[in-house]
């Protein structure tokens, strides 16, 4: 039965075949189809029978040769490389085996032959050359090789690389070769797929590299061998400032970019980073020699002789920040003087275990620290007159001493420092000091103020005075005459200070930019109206008053005074702008009956928009001319800020109060034929009267509008005034008699000429019915951190700098923009916390 | 003011003002040497496409003041024509940095190289390799490595 079916089977098929010869292909593809499989399962099996362990390694085109299927050793393992790669094709043996149709490819970098679809023997390389770098190959023959790839990638595994780079810290990497190093310098290049890196130089790629963040830059190093080399390579780190991080680098991070950076090293910041340990500043030491600045502030990790290890050795340190450092002591600071003869700053604040007798070291029995400029030691102990009197004598460049907080300093030792013993003469490093700061030094009496005003020099402009308690009216009444040259003066929580201080500074202190009056709680109302509206502080722009008894009537009165100023300026500008279209025209019909008239001008110091321009006081004119035969065009700048009274508008601006009146503004006479070539001048009948002493800046203002003669452009002019106007920063936190309405009066009233910053302690009740933007975005958590900072501040002077910092953060640059945004309207001018 | 005539790699000629062309250091100093002079100036590390651009960029900014603060340079800030500017392939970006960098006009190279720091930063390794088609070249053992000892890095 079965046989019979069979037979039939057989029998259809056989008829099948006879009658269409398409079933003779059809037969023939299914043998085939399946033979192929029968074979290709094939070396699988023996595969299987020996498995090896893969290695991803790296292969030189010498590692490769043995592998090309005739190896016994190898076992008969076969490799290739194709664009970089080395793929194992064991499987293929067939094609790529020793009777293969490729077998020239076989342990060899086939990437040529496969880009050029050629098989000759010329298409592999010698193995002992350099790597084939494929240069030469055209888009076509680069499409081919890719196409190769993927068929490789996909077919066969990859086992390796056919280049060696060197990784600089990874010793653990197996490969080494002699012909490594020339290896990696062009397989750098040979790689494939031409990124447009690969188009440009190493120093360039340095350069877009240097604009990255530290940890953008960390990340890079795993983009490519190329960028962890050139981030690793040292000349990007000119610079560490772990600032951003300094908590969370791990120690072997921090080491490994230590010894990266290396000579290059300039400016070193690990301030308050802990990982630091001795064993890593002393490997540093020996790789860091040229750093220049360092901060150590904090850095409790380290010890005493790993800082004088590597203060040793790093002899350029220009800048040292050894602040809080208990691991500080004299030794260390001997080490500075013997050592550091180029330090400029120094700051040793804080630093528990050094006294006076280490500071004499700097500069004093072996010291060379005689360049130090800068020198901070708040808060050390046992300061002795002997150490003030040496400081005094042998730092002759100082112009920053900061000695807040140094409670054994006494009346004595200050003095001391100011004046060497019997002399009458101030000693060399008063001569150069502009920066004195001795807050909270609680000894000090009013008997340190009078010698200040004696020795202090003429150069001192930043004095800070707070806390120190035991100062009175009497020292200031003494001081304010002598001592003229102040900016910026701190007066904070020198609670018995009383308006004949401030009616002492208002009158004796013209150049006062800036001034402190927090918690001196007998400064009232009547103070700050005398020192604002008559005093001689033209140029006051800050002004804290944080504590004070002042109340929301002298906000008031403050801001109707810069209005009135404000207004008053317009109507001069306006009346000059008049003037000088009479001018223009007289100027005109003079043009043709004159020729040349000289002036002998001296040269302002305010020079705007590339014009020459001349002023000079007591000009008396009655016939003013010159121009240029060319220039029809009448322009010529002003040169407002030389007057006391524009200089009262501005601020900041860079003018010469000396040069006390301004006038004609003038552009020499000139034949030349540059485009700039302007010329004019106003004439004018009016004499000029000597103001200058006047202590009433309105009065002095309306003298100058009817003496002054400007040409303007007009153009410029409308600049002119946007920008200038005087503007006022008050600061009342914690003035217990401002109410906000009192404030946001004032502020609307005053708009772009006042900022305030104040504290709402009412804030809870009244935030919701308050439309002003700032204030309901700033309600809530700054409020709490600004008490706290606020509250912070009284026990520690270093605070207030990060309030100040805080704050600033807070306004979101309102402060920065102020001339810019002047005309703007609230956002410029409130400042609500 | 008179005109100067620059010669591209590909023989197209460009004449622009001496101010403008100066911004080039190379150029400025070649006309120094050559003093005054009719002829083309080559240029033949520069196509004419690129050169088009740095002129344009020359010509926009001409009248820019020399800064030598190092400070301000290194901040990635750019201008907001700069930006515009540079709005380009990566080709020619990259084209226009080599141009910079022959032709010696440090503000452009500056923004060049700005520029493409913008575009890495803030990016993981494998994006950075996709955008400027960079090959990994890492065995996945170092790329491991690598990526352990950056890791405190990555969060901010």
């Amino acid at each position: 039965m079965n046989n019979k079916t069979m037979n039939t089977t057989v029998n259809t098929l056989l008829t099948q075949l006879k009658e269409n010869p398409l079933n003779w292909a059809l037969l023939a593809v299914l043998a085939y189809v399946v033979k192929s499989y029968a074979q290709s399962t094939k070396p699988a099996t023996i595969e299987a029978k020996h498995p090896e362990v893969l290695l991803f390694r790296n292969f030189t085109p010498i590692d490769l040769l043995p592998f090309d299927g005739n190896s016994k050793e190898h076992g008969g393992r076969i490799l290739m490389g194709v664009n970089g790669s080395v793929y194992d094709v064991t499987r293929g043996r067939s094609f790529y085996g020793p009777e293969g149709p490729y077998a020239n490819f076989a342990g060899h970098d086939a990437s040529r032959g496969l880009a050029k679809h050629s098989f000759d023997s010329d298409m592999v390389c010698d193995a002992n050359g350099p790597i084939d770098k494929l240069e030469d190959l055209n888009a076509e023959e680069w499409e081919a090789l890719r196409e190769w790839e993927q068929h490789f990638a996909t077919k066969y595994l990859l086992v390796g690389k056919l280049f060696i780079m060197l990784s600089h810290y990874d010793s653990s990497s197996p490969l080494t070769s002699p012909n490594i190093v020339e290896s990696m310098t062009t397989t750098i290049n040979q790689h494939p797929l031409s990124s447009v890196f690969q188009r440009i130089p190493d120093e360039l790629q340095i350069k877009i590299l240097g604009y990255l963040t530290v940890q953008d830059l960390l990340k890079v190093t795993g983009v490519c061998h190329n960028w962890y080399n050139l981030v690793y390579e040292g000349s990007l780190w000119k610079t560490i400032d772990i600032t951003p991080f300094y908590k969370k680098i791990p120690a072997d991070q921090l080491l490994k970019i230590g010894l990266a950076a290396g000579s290059f090293l300039k400016i070193v910041n690990f301030r308050g980073c802990i990982q630091l340990t001795s064993h890593m500043l002393r490997v540093l030491s020996d790789h860091c020699v040229n750093v220049e600045s360092l901060y150590l502030k904090d850095c409790r990790g380290i010890s005493t002789p790993s800082i004088a290890c590597f203060l040793q050795r790093a002899t350029r340190l220009t800048l040292l920040d050894l602040s809080g450092l208990d691991s500080v002591k004299n030794s260390t600071l001997q080490i500075i003087g013997q050592h550091l003869s180029h330090l400029v700053i120094l700051n040793i604040s804080w630093c528990k275990n050094i006294t006076g007798q280490g500071i004499q070291q700097l500069v004093y029995n072996g010291g060379k620290c005689h360049s130090l400029e800068v020198l901070k030691l708040n808060g050390t102990a046992l300061i002795d007159e002997t150490t003030m009197g040496i400081l005094g004598s042998h730092s002759p460049n100082l112009r920053k001493l900061s000695l807040a907080s140094c409670s054994s300093l006494t009346d004595a030792a200050f003095a001391r420092f100011l004046r060497p013993t019997k002399s009458t003469t101030a000693s060399i490093s008063t001569t150069s000091l502009s920066h004195l700061n001795i807050s909270n030094c609680s000894r000090l009496s009013d008997r340190s103020l009078k010698q200040l005003a004696l020795y202090g020099g003429d150069r001192l402009t930043h004095l800070e005075l707070a806390g120190c308690d035991a100062l009175t009216d009497a020292g200031f009444t003494f001081m304010a005459p002598r001592l003229r040259s102040l900016l910026h003066l701190d007066l904070e929580d020198i609670i018995h200070i009383t308006i004949l201080t401030i009616k002492a500074l208002a009158n004796n202190q013209p150049n006062l930019r800036r001034l402190c009056l927090s918690n001196c709680a007998h400064i009232d109302d009547e103070a700050i109206q005398f020192l604002i509206l008559h005093g001689s502080c033209k140029h006051l722009e800050h002004l804290e008053l944080d504590g004070c008894a002042i109340t929301d009537m002298c906000l008031d009165t403050l801001a109707t005074f810069l209005v009135d100023q404000y207004h008053e300026r317009r109507k001069f500008l306006k009346q000059r702008k008049q003037l000088l279209r009479q001018q223009q025209q007289q100027q005109q019909q003079k043009q043709k009956q004159k020729q040349g008239m000289r002036y002998s001008l001296q040269p302002s110091s305010s020079i705007d928009s590339g014009f020459i321009c001349a002023a000079s006081s007591n000009i008396i004119t009655s016939d003013v001319f010159s121009t240029s035969p060319i220039s029809t065009h009448l322009s010529a700048t002003s040169v407002m800020s030389s007057s006391p009274v524009s200089t009262s508008f501005t601020p900041s601006s860079s003018s010469d109060i000396n040069n006390r009146q301004m006038t004609a503004v003038m552009v020499e006479e000139s034949r030349s034929t540059s485009t700039l070539c302007h010329s004019g001048t106003g004439d004018s009948d009016y004499t000029r009267q000597s103001t200058s002493s006047s202590d009433d800046g309105r009065k002095l203002y309306y003298n100058n509008n009817n003496d002054d003669e400007y040409n303007d452009d007009e153009d410029e002019d409308d600049e002119d005034e946007d920008e200038e106007h005087r503007t006022l920063m008050l600061e009342t936190l914690d003035c217990g008699n401002i109410s906000e309405s009192g404030v946001r009066s004032a502020l609307a009233k005053a708009e772009p000429f006042l900022e305030i910053k104040s504290f709402y302690s009412w804030m809870d009740t009244q935030r919701h019915d308050n439309d002003d933007d700032h204030t309901t975005s700033h309600h809530g958590e700054p409020t709490f951190q600004h008490h706290y900072n606020h509250r912070q501040r009284r026990h520690h002077p270093d605070a207030r700098q990060q309030l100040h910092a805080s704050a600033g953060r807070l306004r979101g640059g309102v402060r920065t923009n102020r001339h810019l945004t002047a005309g703007q309207s609230h956002s410029s001018g409130c400042v609500i916390l | 003011m008179s005109n100067v005539r620059l010669l591209s790699s590909d023989n197209e000629e460009f004449v622009v003002q001496k101010e403008v062309a100066e911004r080039s250091v190379l150029i400025k100093n070649m006309l120094e040497d050559v003093g005054e002079t009719d002829s083309a100036i080559p240029l033949p590390n520069v196509t004419a496409k690129v050169l088009k651009k740095v002129i344009e960029w020359c010509d926009h900014h001409s009248s820019d003041p020399v800064t030598t603060d190092e400070t301000e340079r290194r901040t990635t800030d750019i201008d907001e024509w700069d930006q515009k500017f540079m709005e380009v392939d990566q080709e020619t970006l990259f084209d226009i940095i080599l141009a910079a960098n022959y032709l010696d006009i440090k503000p452009l190279l500056d923004v060049g190289c700005k520029t493409v720091a913008n575009m890495i930063k803030g990016k993981t390794a494998e994006e950075i390799r996709k955008i400027f088609n960079i090959v990994n070249d890492f065995t996945p053992e170092e790329e491991a490595q690598i990526r352990k000892e950056n890791e405190w890095a990555e969060d901010r």
